[in-house]
């Protein structure tokens, strides 16, 4: 059983104040979904949930322990991220890529195990990108790039997945086949699924509870049909709510 | 007869080549392994085998057993050491380029990108200048790295936040713009019968370059230590947020890295000059080759760094014998080129 429970956290960025006072528990099997305006502060408090950061005040547990408490390579075993952009820097081929998913698992400091490299390998071929193995990463499209950015994530195999806008680059085909992948992840092998999307549509069918960025770091969090109702949603975003008919 | 004769042979050979292949398989970089091998000690036997003097091969055998004779001492006294700090130098400048590479997370970083060589350039001009012996000159060189490395380090460090490799670089290139200008100063203001060595020494020359074993043992215990971080450096190549998510600790790892990179740049400026390109084009040619992996590109760096400098020193020395090139002249001859077909190709990949 996994728990992550923040309590009174606040987050302030030069003098504005993105999160305030937010008191939230993530249980297992749930899929949560950030949704805001941009620049609302959604990225800095997933990273934050990922213990990347550390200016803030209130807390952040992990099964009752602190996650600033936890050593990094131990947390990454806990909690992992997928970042918003996708680009990578050198020509390394996807496999080689895929594998540092397997990086806080790994006790030999220059060998892949063997069992490691299968586990990539398979990854690779759930995201369909198993005929690209030997591909250099920078030649990859975006889509495809997206998609080992998720390979990655799967590979470290974490409690808690957090992912900054996984739909991004991806066709509308692939963006239901990646949530319903990781849907049926959390329901399957009981993990906590927390993601910023920008798709109202997607995040009605897909998540169960919802974290909504309200003006000036008031964050409203529950169940998502609590949450996602056509007031509210007027309210924050009136213009694509009149230009699109949405049916929640 | 012949027909079974020759289609056995044909068969041995399919068998032959398909064990090759197996094993080319099963060791993917056995090939590149025996590439660079080969190349090594090729670049290091031509070395020592051409200049200026012509050295026939019996009296290159000969040699081996003739201690006072003339081509041994050309050979084992002049030619192998400067073969040996040929290879080292370029060992050491594509071992740096790699790890600085990847600190910066720029395929396009070089050893001198953050102006180490500007220092040891500054210390050996005013050495020069003073008419100091060539061992003293790569001393005050060494020194002029180091406390150019001090300069950026202290420099670079933003309170409360550490290093970060966007600070180190930008401060690394406004230190390296204030070293140029007194290096041109000084240029400017010495007396011109100094001028030749030190334009030589700017290029990149092995000509005074002294054999001694702390430059086998820095390129030995560098090796292993960035070897012993391969696998963090090719999370950490994936960038700064992803390496940190994987549990890298990104600060400790940057400030490791610029710290044997830049040794490694401030020993072989002290050898032998600002040597360009060698950082510059030998990682990035590996990675072009074979892919992104420390663990294959850090030694695979120096095997074929040390060839290319080995080899461009030898052309420098014989091209226009019994006159005596800058090696960095050939290596940007040889190293700019080559390094455009590879891109060419890599980008049509």
């Amino acid at each position: 059983m996994t728990a992550l429970t923040i309590q009174d956290l606040t987050i302030t960025i030069e003098e504005r104040t993105l999160v305030d006072q937010l008191s939230v528990e993530f249980l297992d099997s749930q899929v949560w979904g950030i949704l805001g305006s941009n620049g609302a502060g959604k990225t800095t408090l997933l990273h934050t949930i990922a213990g990347l950061r550390k200016n803030q005040t209130g807390t952040i547990q992990l099964n009752n322990k602190d996650i600033f408490q936890i050593k990094a390579k131990r947390r990454a075993k806990k909690i992992g991220l997928l970042r918003q952009d996708g680009e990578f820097s050198f020509p390394s081929t996807v496999l080689e890529t895929a594998l540092i998913g397997r990086y806080p698992h790994q006790k030999n400091w220059f060998y892949d195990e063997e069992k490691d490299i299968e586990f990539a390998k398979q990854i690779l071929e759930q995201v369909g990108l198993s005929q690209f193995e030997h591909r250099t990463v920078t030649n990859l499209s975006g889509g495809e790039k997206r998609k080992l950015m998720l390979a990655i994530l799967l590979i470290q195999n974490p409690d808690i997945y957090l992912l900054d806008e996984p739909t991004n680059h991806l066709d509308m085909q692939q963006r239901v086949q990646m949530l319903a992948r990781l849907t049926k992840l959390a329901q399957q092998q009981h993990k906590i699924v927390i993601m910023i999307l920008h798709d109202i549509h997607l995040m009605s069918h897909f998540c169960d509870h919802i974290i909504l960025f309200e003006e000036q770091g008031k964050i409203r969090t529950g169940k998502c049909q609590d949450i996602l109702n056509k007031a509210t949603l007027h309210r924050l975003f009136p213009i694509y709510m009149k230009e699109n008919c949405i049916n929640l | 007869m012949a027909k079974p004769k020759s289609s056995t042979k044909l068969a041995q050979i399919d068998t032959l080549s398909s064990t090759m292949k197996q094993k080319i398989q099963r060791h993917p970089y056995f090939l590149i392994w025996s590439f660079l091998a080969l190349t090594s000690l090729l670049s290091i036997l031509l070395s020592i085998s051409f200049g200026s003097t012509h050295v026939t091969w019996s009296q290159w055998t000969g040699s081996l057993f003739q201690p006072h004779s003339l081509q041994h001492t050309i050979i084992f006294k002049l030619r192998l050491p400067r073969t040996i700090c040929a290879f080292i130098t370029g060992g050491l400048l594509a071992l740096a380029g790699a790890l600085m590479q990847t600190l910066f997370r720029n395929p396009l970083a070089d050893p001198f990108i953050l102006g180490i060589s500007g220092g040891a350039a500054v210390m050996s001009l005013i050495a020069i200048m003073l008419g100091l012996a060539a061992s003293h000159i790569a001393l005050w060189a060494f020194v002029g790295s180091l406390f150019s490395i001090y300069l950026v380090m202290v420099l670079a460090r933003v309170r409360k936040r550490g290093w970060s490799p966007l600070h180190l670089l930008l401060t690394g290139v406004v230190v390296a713009t204030g070293w140029s200008a007194i290096i041109s100063l000084i240029l400017t203001i010495s007396p011109d019968n100094y001028l030749h060595s030190m334009l030589f020494w700017l290029m990149g020359d092995l000509s005074y370059a002294k054999f001694a074993w702390w430059q086998p043992a820095v390129l030995i215990v560098s090796l292993i230590a960035s070897l012993m971080l391969a696998k963090p450096l090719n999370v950490l190549a994936q960038g700064d947020l992803s390496a940190r998510s994987l549990g890298i600790d990104t600060h400790k790892l940057n400030f490791i890295l610029f710290i044997i990179s830049s040794l490694l740049t401030s020993a072989a400026v002290s050898i032998a000059g600002t040597i360009g390109f060698v950082g510059l084009i030998v990682p990035h040619m590996l990675r072009l080759m074979v892919g992104s992996d420390h663990r294959i590109i850090l030694p695979a760096s120096v095997l074929l760094g040390g060839s290319l400098l080995t080899f461009a020193d030898t052309l420098a020395r014989t091209l226009v014998a019994p006159v005596q090139l800058p090696v960095g002249i050939v290596t940007a001859v040889i190293g700019v080129p080559s390094f455009l077909i590879l891109l060419q190709r890599g980008y049509q990949k």
